[in-house]
């Protein structure tokens, strides 16, 4: 045997090449797996209003930060106002400004979100810096809390569970705490002097159709290497309502400058939009995300097209090597599945059958003419065509339109076909004809309806790794020295000896 | 009650004989046992390793292996006339009147097709192997859809060869219906492994291929002998049409065509080569064709698998090439049944 290795790194590279294609298409740019797949896209708008001194004014509304959640799209509403989007690795935030600014003054900022796919764990924290103790008697009700808490668990995530059980209990350390604390503030002060990392957040519970809602605060806890969102005022979190943590490490949402009575309030609005809309208008900024909808409309509905093709070809390869079934012209099958898209099954395979046999029937007079072949080639392709004018006319007449798409069919492919099969008639008779028209006849049905499929469509046109995949199977069919099906029927007599 | 014990082994026999019995398949790692050779690994294994893409006009192309096999002394049929312009068509006839019998081919056909055979040229014009009488016009029309390409693979224009007629071998009489016996060898670089004679059959229409009806007679490597016949992959004894028996059937001069065969190789330049030959009466056995695709038919017809004897073949390491005596010796000796 000569050295397979090389051939054996090719395909291992095809396979990781397609395998990272498809991974950076699927978990970067978002497309999704199958092509029904839907996502909740959640608006939100934000309206800020203040009334303005009369000199300058500025507002800055805090930004989400990259989470949980994915910014699909966002904008401003603002009258006469300059407006200015920073983000940078540190802070995100939107920043109004006015010279002038007199009366009440309403600004808006809308966005779209969607959840991710991949959740970033977040940054792991530094260890709590040791706090100023608070003043007695709260201290030591701290401590004691602390204590019992630490004194019923077995970890970190129990000892958290713990804190947060006696902090909503009828304890009467957490009672006296809380008569000077907030919920959050004494939760916070108890993960730092139990070594827990832990930080305030601020976030919105999304419900659809919510209006005039405010921020929740909410506290992360850094427990077994994520962080885990918690809800301390209201208990536990609802499964159902996803929360999109809006403010983090930064203690205020607004700042008004030159203006007051600012407030702000928030809406939510869901919608469910196609993945992959989303996956791509998410990904219009970027310039090469290994897509095809860059394109202009018209080239990227010919590769829809052009890109069935390979599936095609790892059906015909599949069929002959492995099966070994006998067509007629080794790629006939793939061109007569691309016209079955076109025409439906049922309208392609009666065209089909019809147009080739009144052919072969014409084909046999013609023949007794002596013509010379690309006289007779040629010959074939006009009767090709007269047949599928007159079944058209014919179909019309019957007020069948469907039939109308049998134009689709390769007329060059449809008379070499028939010109194919009449030399086979002559020279090994009408069983062969039988046997190698049927065979192509039903690899090319086996290869429209794997063409035809929504799933393998989606796969072919998004992920362009897929191709390497089929390549990859190609290459290794081509080097398959097995028999095939058909053969284990062939030499069967040579199995039943002795 | 007595419930019969299944056991997972026993389901699995039952089920794997059913598939087996109801899709008349073989068992893979039987036939792989047995060294039968597949179509995949024929391509990929030998054809594509052994064979030089250059040296495939030496075969496919009759008129370059007649040539070249003159040049090497090797005995093909005797050539009369070629016909390559559509002018020339008319002129063939002064060569064809001093040739009372001639056979025209197409230079590039295939499968026997476009295989004009002219036994006797009397008062009634050309008298066909089937005895039917066809006129000058009609030899002229073959002639010229010869030129035309209508034999010929991909359509491509073509010309014609004129050879004198083989009168066949009477070893062979009785044995082929309405057709021309022939005797395959497959020659694996330069060593023949193995051989069959192919009969035509009525079913086959003349015609020697075996896919088509016609009768494959295993030879013995060794012998000449035959030792094995099938007709449609099924064994018989007797031909289907004369009902002559077919077990006795034994070629003299054996080693003289193995040297033939044997001797194809450094005039094709094609490692893995079919050959295949006629005995005349007069000449003894003669080149008829090469084919660089030899078919897998041979292991049904000999009831035994090439691979064995390719192998065997393959881990023979000598430095200076063998001359031809010296590969039948190891034929003739090495082999073992």
């Amino acid at each position: 045997m000569h050295n397979r290795t090389p051939f054996l790194v090719i395909i291992a590279g095809l396979l990781v090449l397609g395998f990272s294609n498809v991974y950076y298409r699927h978990v970067e740019v978002g497309i999704p797996l199958t092509p029904g797949e839907r996502v909740d896209v959640w608006q939100i708008e934000a309206e800020i209003s203040f009334d303005g001194n009369g000199g300058p004014a500025t507002a800055s509304l805090a930004l989400p930060r990259s989470g949980q959640f994915e910014l699909i799209e966002e904008f401003t509403a603002s009258p006469a106002f300059g407006v200015n989007v920073i983000r940078d690795d540190t802070h995100a935030e939107a920043l109004w400004s006015k010279r002038e600014v007199a009366g009440p003054q309403t600004l808006y900022y809308q966005a779209a979100f969607t959840e991710k796919t991949s959740v970033d764990s977040g940054a792991t924290p530094t260890r709590p810096e040791a706090r100023e103790p608070l003043p007695e008697p709260y201290e030591s009700s701290a401590q004691a809390i602390l204590k019992g808490a630490y004194e019923r668990s077995g970890n970190q995530r129990s000892l958290v569970a713990q804190i947060l059980l006696t902090l909503s209990s009828e304890d009467q350390n957490a009672a006296l705490l809380l008569s000077e604390f907030s919920r959050t503030e004494a939760f916070i002060y108890l993960m730092d002097i139990a070594k827990v990392s832990s930080k305030m957040a601020r976030g919105l519970l999304l419900e659809d159709g919510r209006r005039n809602q405010r921020l929740v605060p909410l506290v992360k806890v850094y427990v077994d290497g994520k962080w885990d969102l918690k809800n301390i005022e209201s208990g536990e979190l609802d499964a159902d309502k996803p929360i999109l943590v809006w403010l983090e490490d930064r203690p205020s949402l607004l700042d008004v400058t030159g203006g007051e009575n600012s407030r702000i309030r928030f809406s939510i609005g869901k919608r469910t939009s196609s993945a992959l809309t989303q996956a791509n208008r998410s990904g219009v900024g970027e310039k090469w995300d290994f897509g095809l909808y860059h394109l202009p409309i018209t080239e990227q509905n010919l590769f829809k097209g052009i890109l069935l093709i390979p599936i095609g070809a790892l059906v015909v390869v599949f069929m002959r090597i492995i099966v070994g079934l006998r067509t007629s012209g080794t790629f006939m099958p793939i061109l007569i599945a691309t016209s079955f898209i076109q025409t439906e099954l049922l309208n392609g395979l009666i065209g089909f059958i019809s147009i080739v046999s009144i052919g072969l029937a014409i084909r046999s007079y013609l023949s007794k003419l002596n013509l010379l072949l690309v006289a007779r080639i040629s010959a074939g392709v006009m009767v090709v065509i007269g047949l599928i004018v007159l079944l058209t006319m014919i179909a019309f007449q019957l007020g069948i339109s469907d039939t109308l798409k049998i134009t689709f069919f390769p007329m060059i492919i449809m008379a070499w076909t028939i010109e194919r099969m009449s030399i086979l008639w002559e020279e090994e008779g009408s069983k062969e004809v039988f046997v190698q028209g049927f065979g192509s006849l039903f690899v090319a049905v086996l290869a429209y309806l794997c063409m035809d499929n929504d799933f393998i469509r989606h796969w072919a046109f998004n992920f362009l790794g897929v191709h390497a995949f089929i390549m990859a199977g190609v290459l290794a069919m081509g080097q398959y020295t097995g028999y095939r099906l058909s053969e284990l029927k062939r030499f069967r007599p040579l199995a039943d000896q002795h | 009650m007595q419930v019969p014990k299944m056991s997972m082994k026993n389901i699995r026999l039952s089920i794997k004989s059913a598939i087996e019995q109801s899709l008349n398949y073989a068992d893979p790692r039987l036939l792989h046992s047995r060294g039968i050779m597949g179509m995949n690994q024929r391509n990929v294994a030998y054809v594509a390793r052994y064979n030089d893409r250059r040296c495939y006009p030496n075969v496919d192309n009759k008129l370059k292996t007649k040539e070249l096999a003159l040049e090497d002394g090797i005995a093909v049929p005797a050539l009369i006339d070629t016909v390559i312009y559509q002018h020339d068509v008319n002129f063939v006839f002064e060569t064809l009147d001093k040739h009372p019998s001639f056979c025209i081919k197409p230079a590039n056909g295939s499968g026997g097709k476009g295989i004009l055979v002219i036994v006797d040229t009397d008062q009634d014009g050309y008298r066909k192997a089937s005895g039917e009488h066809v006129s000058k016009d009609y030899v002229i029309r073959h002639l010229s859809n010869t030129l035309a390409g209508l034999f010929s693979l991909g359509g491509v224009t073509d010309f014609a060869i004129i050879e004198e007629l083989i009168e066949f071998d009477p070893i062979f009489e009785g044995l082929s219906h309405e057709g021309v016996p022939d005797i395959r060898i497959i020659v694996f670089k330069g060593y023949p492994v193995m051989a069959m004679a192919r009969l035509a059959t009525h079913a086959s229409d003349g015609k020697a291929n075996l896919h088509q009806g016609a009768v494959g007679v295993g030879i013995d490597i060794k012998t000449g002998f035959a030792c094995a016949a099938v007709q449609h992959n099924q064994p018989i004894t007797h031909h289907p049409d004369t009902q002559r028996s077919l077990e006795n059937l034994s070629i003299g001069g054996w080693p003289d065509l193995l040297k033939l065969a044997s001797s194809c190789y450094e005039m094709s330049g094609l490692g893995y080569l079919g050959v295949d030959l006629v005995l005349d009466k007069n000449r003894g056995p003669l080149v008829l064709e090469l084919n660089a695709r030899p078919g897998l038919s041979i292991q049904i017809a000999n009831k035994r698998g090439l691979l064995p004897r390719l192998q065997q073949i393959e881990s023979l390491q000598h430095r200076r090439p063998r001359t031809v005596e010296e590969r039948i010796n190891y034929v003739l000796n090495e082999f073992n049944d």
